[in-house]
């Protein structure tokens, strides 16, 4: 084997490597999250969106929304029942199938900004952003969601929203992935395999404010459709919120 | 989630399109625009951004920069410049040269109910103002974007040296419209012709 | 070959197997054994009720409630007792949007262009148009074209795109998920097409309408492309598209149905339609298209010859297209606007604007006037005004 087909074999292996040894994450807290954490006793999860997409083998992207619905109970499962947050918040359920017509509007109208402020979120305070990067805006993170979030629970004094899309590969796709790996490799080229993205979101939102205390995005790959992996998810998540230790600690 | 998926490849696009077609760059402190004749007060520490000149259809809009701080979905403040041949983006109407403010708003209007993002329009002022002593318009919308979300614009235009000078603001109607209205009033008031200058030197 | 090929030829052909799904023939929804779902037309079925979700709360449809009820009676009309119990939703909404449009969604909900509907004639086009769609998804096009697909990784650039340059309007198709662009945009198979003109038509004509309509209709819009001379880029707007519609519909009718005649239907469609004609007739003033803004408010004109609003809008056509003899035409509407109605504002600023132009200004004054008081809350009040005040000083 040539020194060429050595390197490409190594490259094929390290793209094969899971999803969650290649991730990268990014937190985002506002200035006054540490002085207000102390203040957020009763947390209300909406529910999680989560989309699940299936690659097939031609490289077809094809929405599986019985993935998704799987996805997204155990994650709000694995939010609501993990030691962590339970030692450390009140964190109740927000059930969007009762609501008052207005109260619909303001959810709506909620998921729909927290849609674009996300979005900049992501595209502008993220270090891969490359030139779209605003240095100002890390320095101080502060963007909200209005302070109409409070209608949606008057009783909570934070809510946690939780976003994200995963794009798994169908087992054709991986077959046919690796043969084509392993045929680049043969020739002595390096081929690189397209698998899915993923990518997840996670916002602590002050209730009385809407201003987004905390964000945190991870690429980590989770198998959301796997209560352990959502309980590992959950468990990532809350361990990366600021102070939860001393949270823990106060109650 | 549909929209997510399609709202990341979205910005993934404006990403590339970013990259390739435009610089950003922090602003603060009156700037004159190089070679438009204009100067303006962009607020101290917002993000600017110039297409670049290669961007055929920042051109084609007449699309000079847009500055936001937060994202330019939260909160744009557009500059456009074009002459009356160039017309609109959405309606194929064209502009007289003589043409009076009411008018040209008019346009503007339907420019706006001609773009298929901007749905549920309702039109809240069109009123008569003046861009550094120049006749003009000032056009406020409510409308809803494609995803549903209800969102508010103010649109300030007037003709100068035969040229169409348009400031625009545009946000989300909740907590970023009101937030940042003074802001954009300041850098309208702030706006100044240079090409007066320049003429009469 | 060399040995190192032979040995990837040889691996790429074991891998093949993997990449292809089946693909199993599908009967018809209401024929025997055709009304359950495969586990992958049941995903699509669920994509698209997402996608739908997407379209009606994007603020794009159309809303009328007389004249929704009346489309949907059509459909209704249409499909057979039998496959109303089935999986299929006999469900038509209609898109703000003046292109040519019409597509359907796997599971039988119909999506139908204002700027379609301003251009059909009569109730029999619209059910041939419908019956044309609603093939579509009884027959499972949208399924075997997913599956043909998977099967063809080339064809699936066109398959994900995510904005197009078609501007006007267009670019609505961008807010179009997959399936509905699919059905709206690029079209079924030529075979797919042919067979949802001749099931649809067999419907028309079982429903008791006049097949020869058919051709009629696209046959019209056909000739309303090639006047503007520019294809739009839904199917429906495209030349080529309609030039095989008319085609194949004159086929089916020499062969199957060259003695038949039908119910029309015109009566009924010009009575319920003309508020849906001046709606789509503003968004085409707005975008510039006098032509077609005004044919549509002559339809209604035709219908009702004291409609104030259509008698505005087409005073403000000549105002803004402003050719030959333009300006009497639209003061001469604005006054028949006023006389229909004359407690409808719009067209006494316009008047008042008019005579302000030409230098009477007691006239506009008196017109302006009468504008304030019957729009006190006018957005352009200010701007009425200041031209009050001007006069004022004169």
């Amino acid at each position: 084997m040539t020194a060429r087909r050595l390197a490409a074999a190594i490259t094929a292996l390290i793209l094969f490597l899971p999803a969650p040894l290649r991730a990268s994450e990014l937190v985002r807290a506002h200035p006054d999250l540490a002085a207000k954490l102390p203040g957020i006793k009763t947390v209300v999860l909406l529910p999680p969106r989560i989309s699940m997409y299936e690659i097939g083998a031609g490289g077809t992207v094809e929405a599986m929304e019985d993935w998704g619905t799987a996805a997204q109970a155990n994650v709000s499962r694995a939010f609501i029942t993990s030691p962590l947050s339970v030692a450390t918040f009140r964190m109740t359920e927000f059930d969007e199938q009762t609501l008052s017509p207005t109260v619909r509007e303001t959810y709506d109208e909620t998921r729909l900004l927290y849609e674009v402020v996300g979005d900049s979120i992501k595209l502008h305070t993220s270090f891969d952003s490359g030139p779209s990067l605003f240095p100002e805006k890390i320095l101080t993170f502060v963007y909200s969601l209005g302070s109409e979030v409070q209608q949606l629970a008057p009783e909570a004094d934070a809510f946690l929203l939780i976003e994200g899309f995963d794009q798994r590969s169908s087992v054709g796709r991986k077959v046919l992935q690796a043969g084509t790996t392993l045929i680049a490799a043969v020739l002595g080229v390096i081929a690189i395999p397209r698998g899915g993205n993923d990518l997840m979101t996670v916002a602590l939102v002050e209730a009385k404010t809407g201003t987004i205390l905390w964000f945190y995005r991870t690429t980590a790959g989770y198998d959301l459709r796997d209560t352990s992996s959502a309980a590992q998810f959950a468990e990532d998540v809350l361990k990366a919120l600021p102070g939860h230790e001393q949270q823990a600690g106060v109650r | 989630m549909r929209r997510l998926l399609v709202a990341v490849l979205s910005i993934s696009i404006l990403i590339a399109c970013a990259g390739h077609q435009g610089d950003w760059s922090v602003v603060g402190g009156p700037q004159v625009i190089e070679n438009q004749g204009i100067e303006v007060e962009w607020p101290r520490g917002w993000m600017k951004f110039t297409p670049a000149n290669s961007n055929e259809q920042a051109s084609k809009e007449g699309w000079l920069l847009t500055v936001t701080r937060d994202g330019v979905n939260l909160q744009a403040m557009t500059l456009k410049k074009r002459s009356l041949e160039q017309g609109f983006t959405n309606t194929q109407k064209k502009a007289a040269p003589d043409i009076s403010p009411l008018d040209l708003a008019e346009l503007v209007v339907d420019d706006l109910r001609a773009n298929p993002y901007y749905h549920d329009i309702h039109v809240i002022e069109h009123s008569p103002t003046t861009l550094d002593g120049d006749p003009g318009y000032k056009v406020v919308i409510r409308y809803r974007s494609t995803a549903g979300l209800h969102r508010q614009a103010v649109h300030y235009g007037c003709l100068h040296t035969g040229l169409l000078y348009m400031l625009s603001y545009d946000a989300p109607q909740r907590h970023y419209y009101a937030l940042d209205l003074p802001t954009f009033e300041t850098v309208k008031n702030s706006l100044k012709w240079k090409v007066r200058e320049l003429t009469s030197s | 070959m060399t040995g190192t090929a032979r040995t990837a030829l040889w691996i790429w052909l074991w891998f093949i197997p993997f990449s292809f799904t089946g693909c199993a023939s599908l009967n018809p929804f209401g024929t025997p054994g055709g009304d359950s779902l495969e586990e992958d037309e049941q995903r699509l079925w669920k994509t698209v009720a997402e996608e739908e979700k997407r379209l009606d709360r994007s603020g794009t449809l159309y809303d009328n409630p007389a004249i929704v009820q009346y489309v949907n009676e059509v459909a209704y009309r249409l499909i057979p007792p039998t496959m109303r119990s089935g999986p299929l939703t006999v469900h038509v909404k209609i898109v703000k949007n003046p292109l040519l449009n019409a597509f359907a969604y796997p599971n039988g909900v119909i999506y139908i262009h204002t700027g379609i509907l301003a251009r059909i004639e009569n109730e029999a086009q619209l059910a041939i148009l419908l019956g044309h769609e609603w093939t579509h998804a009884s027959h499972r096009h949208a399924v075997q074209a997913f599956r043909s697909m998977q099967r063809q990784s080339a064809a699936l650039a066109a398959f994900q795109v995510i904005s197009m340059p078609f501007g006007i309007f267009g670019s609505a198709a961008s807010a179009l998920g997959t399936v509905g662009f699919v059905a709206a945009v690029t079209g079924y198979s030529r075979a797919n097409e042919r067979e949802a003109d001749r099931e649809g038509l067999t419907l028309a004509v079982a429903a008791g309408y006049a097949p020869a309509e058919a051709p009629r209709l696209f046959e019209h819009l056909k000739r309303d492309l090639e006047r503007r001379k520019i294809d739009e880029p839904f199917f429906f707007g495209t030349h080529p598209r309609l030039v095989e519609r008319v085609d194949s519909y004159q086929e089916i009718i020499r062969e199957r149905y060259a003695a038949q005649s039908g119910e029309i239907g015109e009566d009924r469609y010009r009575r319920t339609m003309p508020p849906l004609f001046v709606d789509n007739a503003t968004t085409d003033l707005a975008i510039g298209r006098f032509e077609l803004a005004e044919e549509s408010l002559n339809r209604v004109i035709r219908q009702q010859a004291d409609h104030a609003q259509a008698l505005y809008l087409l005073g403000e056509v000549a105002r803004q297209r402003n050719a030959e003899g333009d300006p009497r035409r639209s003061e001469e509407r604005y006054r028949q606007a006023i006389a229909a109605n004359a407690g409808y504002a719009d067209p006494h600023k316009a008047l008042g604007m008019l005579l302000l132009k030409r230098g009477e200004t007691r006239a506009a004054e008196t017109e302006l006037q009468e504008y304030l008081r019957l729009a006190p809350d006018a957005p352009d009040r200010a701007y009425v005004e200041q031209e009050l005040r001007k006069l004022s000083r004169t």
